[in-house]
């Protein structure tokens, strides 16, 4: 194939810029995926997919002011690839979970103390403790629970999303998403909070 | 489900988490807002799963900026490896 002498002056610029990006973005798109698999080798996989794939797309990119961004929305799909792929592998588990029904009583009122966290939610979200204390409720969820919370509030997965990595339909997702926040709001509450 | 003014707590706060996924109904918004201001508890479990929410995107944001502050960058090798897969200049 024939290039015309500006043309080839174009691929080598673009070629370029996408070489001067793994300077620019590889170490932060690393630790974004890092974050979000735990596995050094898969992270930096991922990036070098998410690189290759810009490459082939740099024709969809629209400007510079968002570079990084579009990096980002790339290696998110690849993350969410990843984490599809690696679904057959999820044990399906049962639920074992204090059930909530059991928060309400016969006529659907509440039936378990519901405490005022602190009033201001800044002053919560920059308390280390509360972190803390939301990782170790986490890890009490079931395997489900545990998985459609990350997938869904962590990383902001779409319910579509979360149906095609973990192989169910939007309305059990649904559920267990309802049983995890209810779960999780009531462990936090449990072991942790401010009166106001 | 049937088509009452006045929820319970359980369906209210069931309605709160799938309004949270999906759009909600003009019913289901209307029936659910109508519960939320009616009841207290509801009101601060709704602002509870919405900090919960806040908080787990944000401990993502913490975790990064955790693994910058202990100089956890991409390998030289990996940032090599890639530009060498990128077609030559």
């Amino acid at each position: 194939m024939l290039y015309s002498h500006r043309f080839r002056r174009e691929l080598l610029a673009v070629q370029t810029d996408v070489s001067k990006w793994v300077d620019r973005y590889g170490d932060i798109l690393y630790r974004y995926a890092l974050a979000r698999v735990n596995d050094t080798d898969v992270a930096q996989d991922l990036v070098q997919d998410t690189f290759m794939a810009a490459l082939k797309a740099i024709d969809n990119f629209a400007g510079k002011a968002q570079e990084k961004t579009w990096l980002i929305g790339i290696l998110k799909h690849k993350i969410i690839d990843y984490y599809r792929k690696k679904s057959s592998q999820m044990e399906k588990s049962t639920e074992s979970a204090p059930d909530v029904d059991a928060f309400f009583d016969e006529k659907g009122r509440w039936a378990i103390p519901v405490n005022s966290w602190d009033g201001d939610p800044d002053r919560v979200l920059s308390n280390r403790q509360f972190f803390a204390t939301l990782h170790e409720c986490m890890d009490q969820l079931p395997k489900n629970q545990f998985l459609v919370f990350k997938f869904r509030e962590m990383m902001t997965f779409s319910i579509e999303e979360l149906c095609n990595i973990l192989n169910l339909t939007a309305t059990n997702v649904s559920v267990l998403l309802y049983r995890a926040r209810q779960a999780l709001r009531k462990c936090i509450d449990s072991n942790w909070f401010e009166r106001t | 489900m049937a088509t009452r003014i006045m929820l319970s707590c359980h369906e209210a706060s069931r309605l709160a988490s799938e309004g949270r996924d999906r759009k909600l109904t003009i019913l289901e918004k209307a029936t659910l807002r109508f519960h939320i201001y009616l009841c207290a508890i509801c009101k601060k479990v709704e602002k509870q799963m919405h900090l919960l929410a806040q908080a787990a995107g944000r401990s993502l944001e913490e975790e990064e900026k955790r693994l910058e502050e202990k100089g956890v960058n991409l390998p030289q090798e990996s940032k090599d490896r890639i530009k060498k897969e990128l077609p030559n200049s």
